[in-house]
Parts: structure tokens; sequence; C-alpha cells
């Protein structure tokens, strides 16, 4: 059994994998930038080594060091969490020479998911349905507009290494063809460290639609049902639910099958995601897989009752799964929201700065994973993803209703956050009946700059605050009357705490 | 006295009676029965006319930030006198012919897609900006010719830094 964890990884994911690690009584070990080191992954863990430098280049994507790290605490294993190094095939096979336990999928696993080109053939060949499009990534900016041509627009240009959005545009018309594609590579080079694209057709009225892998090391592989990712904003997901009303039992099985062979089709070991995406006809579609924990999963763990991280850590010890079969009907409904540090008001603009006061919903089956607490600053270096706050309840209504509870309660101060954002989704009667596509948010662009209830609470609210303001200075300078106002100074002390 | 509220493009217009030291507000002549506590941290409890509220203020650039129940309201408030001054104001600043955009966000200037002395129209890509990862374009938000550019490509700037000036 695994003794320490080392977690290549920052911020809330960091901690939620030193959460499991503890009750399993696990040792944890934080590596951390110099922007984190007031983080609370940090100081949670029960061992702590600065990989110096700010950006991710300068520390979060510095394997060789990482690996130094660990065998000199001689930590057994590292646990790469999401992003940075987690699908990095590279890495995992030199934790493994340096004799320590990657927890996550072998490297070919890796490397082969991680090829879109190949990825795809592996798929046709163990009969999971694709989307059609290029079959190799875009060398020549002239033959990919041709190959856009014959599949037809729309088309998605995306970054081969890709992933969470990066990297990926849409589109439409053919004269913004060539911009898209240099944008994409420019954003793929400077995430992924490598700008290959390559081209696909766009699926009409697309719902992205994902199952949940776990695969031992004797090769079973077991599937807990779905999560629907399809509200997104500039192709990046922001909230996450399972079930998807979208499911029947039949449709869930038929997914849930083709997700098993596309798990055992590439060796799998370990938790994994299989997306697809689902059209108007039902049809679905392999979109890719994620060789790694995935944001949303906390969403997969409250409707099976399972620790995917500890999880994790029972196939990377070798030890048996919790379960040995797929699970074919979850329990109840969960959502997750991600919070953003970004300006809903301002075009998303991204929103650093430090949180002076922070303060998350409590309740009853609401649960928030975060990384940032009081005085943390949210610098630029890294994704503006601060916290996920998750509900369940019995069923979908039901959760949604928790949800905007959840989002109300929410107190975060010093940075603008996506959270009103996020309530006015779920206060939209298309998304409370379910009928979205991925281009939902597109589509609703009143929810930008919709109308909301306490408007003149909070008009009345400013005007109080600004009269006692006011009426604060005239108390300080000489009163024409020479009287002392009572109620004034009265007023004034009841708006003095600090 | 009347006092002017503006949360983005809508007014919420309120008529102050001093009252006994006290402050009488009405809206649309109904009286509003309120009070409003400070609760520390920025947090305020609010009842007006029974009603209770949670909220959070904080007071930046001359706005009232207010966060109320998982909504967000920027507000100005400003008394009648204020308001004819800037309106006053506004117009006499409106006949010159020049923008000045600045950063909308702090981030790294990763491209300058115009030239000095160049005619853009509205629409158009100036520059474009990344932070956290993701790139931002900044674009024409009308016609016009680029009068000054003072950043290049490489830079990193603070937000509100001065981009480029439009004439």
């Amino acid at each position: 059994m695994i003794k320490k964890v080392l977690i290549a990884n920052r911020g809330e994911i960091a901690l939620r994998i030193i959460r499991t690690c503890k009750e399993m009584g696990i040792a944890s070990v934080a590596v951390y930038s110099e922007p984190d080191r007031k983080a609370p992954f940090v100081y949670h863990a029960d061992e702590a080594f600065a990989l110096n430098g700010k950006t991710s280049q300068e520390s979060y994507l510095r394997s060789e060091k990482i690996i130094k790290i660990a065998k000199k605490c001689k930590a057994d294993a590292i646990h790469p969490g999401y992003g940075f190094l987690a699908e990095n095939a590279d890495f995992a096979r030199e934790v493994s020479k340096a004799g320590i336990t990657f927890i996550g999928p072998p490297p070919e696993a890796i490397e082969l998911m991680g090829n879109k080109t190949r990825a795809r053939k592996s798929m046709i060949e163990a009969g999971v349905p694709v989307v059609p499009g290029t079959e190799s990534a875009i060398k020549d900016i002239n033959d990919a507009a041709g190959v856009a041509e014959k599949t037809g627009y729309p088309v998605l240009v995306k970054a081969s290494a890709g992933g969470g959005g990066k990297g990926m545009r849409l589109v439409s018309d053919p004269a913004d063809f060539r911009s898209a594609v240099e944008g994409a590579q420019r954003e793929a080079g400077s995430a992924f460290g490598d700008s290959a694209v390559y081209i696909e057709k766009y699926v009409e009225e697309p719902r992205h639609i994902e199952f949940q892998i776990l695969a031992d090391a004797e090769g079973n592989v077991i599937h807990l049902g779905e999560r629907e990712c399809s509200i997104q904003r500039r192709h990046q997901k922001i909230i996450e639910e399972s079930p998807s009303i979208l499911l029947d039992e039949n449709l869930r099985r038929e997914m849930g099958e083709a997700a098993i062979r596309a798990a055992s089709a590439c060796g799998y070991r370990n938790a994994g995601t299989v997306e697809f995406l689902v059209d108007k006809h039902r049809k679905f579609y392999f979109l890719e897989m994620n060789t790694r924990l995935q944001v949303e999963h906390p969403v997969t763990e409250l409707v099976t009752g399972l620790d995917l991280v500890r999880e994790q850590i029972l196939i990377a010890s070798g030890q048996p799964m919790t379960r040995q079969s797929s699970i074919e009907q979850p329990w109840g409904h969960a959502f997750e929201c991600r919070i953003y540090a970004e300006d809903p008001e301002n075009n998303f603009a991204p929103s650093p700065g430090r949180i002076h006061h922070i303060s998350p919903p409590d309740g009853p089956c609401i649960r928030e994973d975060s990384g940032v607490t009081d005085g943390n600053e949210i610098s630029l270096y890294y994704d503006p993803m601060i916290s996920k706050l998750i509900v369940w309840d019995q069923d979908r209504m039901h959760a949604i209703r928790k949800m905007v509870l959840a989002l109300s309660e929410y107190e975060i101060q010093g940075i603008h956050t996506t959270i009103p954002f996020l309530k006015k989704v779920f206060q939209h009667k298309r998304f409370i009946r379910g009928d979205f596509t991925t281009n939902f948010l597109n589509e609703e662009t009143g929810l930008f700059n919709g109308q909301t209830s306490h408007e003149k609470v909070a008009a009345l609210a400013a005007l109080l605050l600004h009269q006692v303001q006011k009426s604060r200075k005239k108390l300080v300078s000489p009163n024409g009357q020479n009287t002392i106002n009572w109620k004034l100074i009265h007023r004034k002390n009841m708006l003095d705490v600090r | 006295m009347k006092v002017f509220t503006d949360i983005k493009d809508r007014t919420f217009v309120f008529e102050l009676i001093e009252d006994n030291g006290g402050l009488k507000v009405l809206q649309e002549g109904k009286v509003l029965e309120h009070e409003l506590i400070a609760l520390g941290h920025n947090r305020y409890s609010l009842v007006v006319n029974g009603k209770s509220y949670y909220l959070q203020i904080i007071r930046d650039n001359g706005l009232y930030h207010i966060h109320v129940d998982g909504e967000y309201f920027p507000i100005r408030v400003e008394d009648e006198r204020m308001r004819q001054l800037r309106e006053l104001v506004g117009a006499a600043a409106g006949g010159s012919g020049t923008l000045l955009i600045c950063a909308p966000i702090p981030g790294l200037v990763t491209r300058v897609n115009v030239q000095e002395g160049e005619t853009i129209s509205k629409g158009d890509s100036l520059l474009t900006l990344e932070a956290m990862k993701m790139e931002n374009e900044i674009k024409a938000e009308s016609d016009g010719q680029v009068k000054q550019i003072f950043v290049e490509a490489g830079a990193a700037v603070e937000k509100d830094q001065k981009l480029i000036l439009i004439e």
C-alpha cells in the first residue's frame, strides 16, 4: 500500500487529494510556487517543498525538479491532479523510472489518447463511434482549408495536445478560417508547448456527455455513469451535472459500454473519462478520453457515494476497487458550478486581486471544493478557477433550488467572481427544463445583462450608506447651528463596526 | 432633496426628507421604512418595510459595489446638483475626437495588430492580451485612425495602462 503521496499540483485539487490521503492514513507532500506559499494546500499537507518560480513553466511544470523532491522526501507515489503534468506521458514514465508509483494510467494510454489521430483510429477499431474530420494534425494551412471545405462548415479547429478548451476555435465562415487556425496554434503553443491543430465537423445541437471510468490492474473496467457538461463558455465547462436529463437506461447502457470499450482499447488503468458528443438525433460520438481525474469528478462522487481519489490510490496500490460492477442507476442528482475569478459585468475579464473575505455556503448536501481562503492573492499566473460548489438532492429540480440557495449564500469580497452569472443560469427557464446544448450560453445572450430582482434594495442600501458618509463629514465640520445631532451620531455608530 | 442611483443604464430616484435628525426616504411617493446596520467586514443588514436583506457593500472608485443574494450591482449615487454638474462636464468633453484605449485587465501583450497612422473600422482587432492562459482581443469600438501606440508585443501591462490612442 502507498504510504506517502506527493501532489504535483496546486489549488483546490491539491487540497482535495490531501484530504483523501489523510482519511486513508497516507502522508501528503505539497510542492508550491512562490505565489502559492500562503495557499491552504501548502499548510494542510504534512510536508511542503518550494519549487520557486512564479509561472507554471518555472514551477508546476518542472517535472525533473518534482521527481527529485519526491525522491528526497521518500514519497512512494505522485498524484498529478488535473492540468499541468497530469497528461504528460514522459512525466508518468520518468516517475516510474525513479521507482515511484504514478497515480494515473500507464504512459502508453496517455500517449495514445493524447494523440487525437491515433486515438481516433483505435476508437474506430474498437467500434466506438467518432465525429467526421481530419485524420492528422495540420501542417499546411492551405491543405487544412481544403479539408475544412470538404468536411463542411461549421468546423472546429482544435489543439492536438489540447484539453480544457484552450487552443480551440469554432469557424462558421470560411473567411475566418486562417485567423482561427493561427489563434488556436498560438494558444496551444503557449498552453501546451505544442502548436499542432486538427479539424473536425461541428455536430448539430450537441450535448457534452461523458462517462467516468475506473479500471484496475487486473483489467476490470467499470463505468460510474455519466456527467452532462453542456453548459460551456468559450468551450470551457462551467456547470456539470449527473445524471443527464437526456439519457434513459438504454442509452446509458449503450454509451457506458462504448466507454468501457474505449478504455479497454488503450489498456487503461486507474480513473479516466470518456467524453462524447450527443446530437439532436441522440446519436453519440467519441470526443476524447481524459486520462486523469476530472475537475467535475465530485458530481459522480455524490451520486455514487464513491471517493474517486481513494479509488485511484487503491488501484495504483494494486488493491481491488470498492466495487466491481458498473453503476446503472445513479442515486439522486448532483450539480457542480465552477467559480472563476472573472468579472461577468466586464466580458468575463480576469479579476485578480486579494480575497478580503470569503465565506462559502453551508447546509445539508452542499459541498465546496476550494483552494483559497481569506487573505489569499488570486494571481494572473494560473487558471482563474478558485473553487467548485457542488450540491446533491433527491432529484434535478430540488438540486437546482439548492444550488440557487448555495450561490446566494456565497460571500466573497475583494475580487469579482462568476457567482451572479451562475445564479442567473440556474434560474433560466430553458436550463431548468434541461432544454440546452453546448451553444446555450451563445444563444442566451440575455443572461449576460439580464435584470435581477434586488436592484431596488441595492440602490436603497447604496443611498443610505452614501447619506451616512456625507453626514459623517458634516459632523466633524463646524455645524451652522452649533447643535449636536444625536440621531446622526447614533446612526454613525451603528455603521461604524469594522 | 432628490437623489439618483444609477445601476448601469437603470436609474432609481429617491426623495429624501430630513425628519427630526433622521432621514425619511420616499420612492414614487411611498415611504420606505428602513434600517441599515453594519455587521463588520463590509457586511450589512438592511430591513425595509419589514423585509430583511443581507448585503456586502464595498466603496471603490466612486461606486458602491453591492452584493446581495448572489447578485452584484455597481451603483453610483448622486444628488440633483452633482448630477447636473457631471452632465455639463460630460457634454463639454464629448466634443473632442480622441479615444484612449486602456488595458481592461492586467496581462501580456502577445500581438499588436495595428500601426500608427493606420485607419481602422469598428470591430477591428487592435491588439491581443493574454491573461490566465486565455487570449483576449481588444477591438475597436468605433471607426478612426491610430494616433499613438504605447505598448509593444511582449510587454506586460497593468489594468488601466494606456494602450492605444484613437482619433
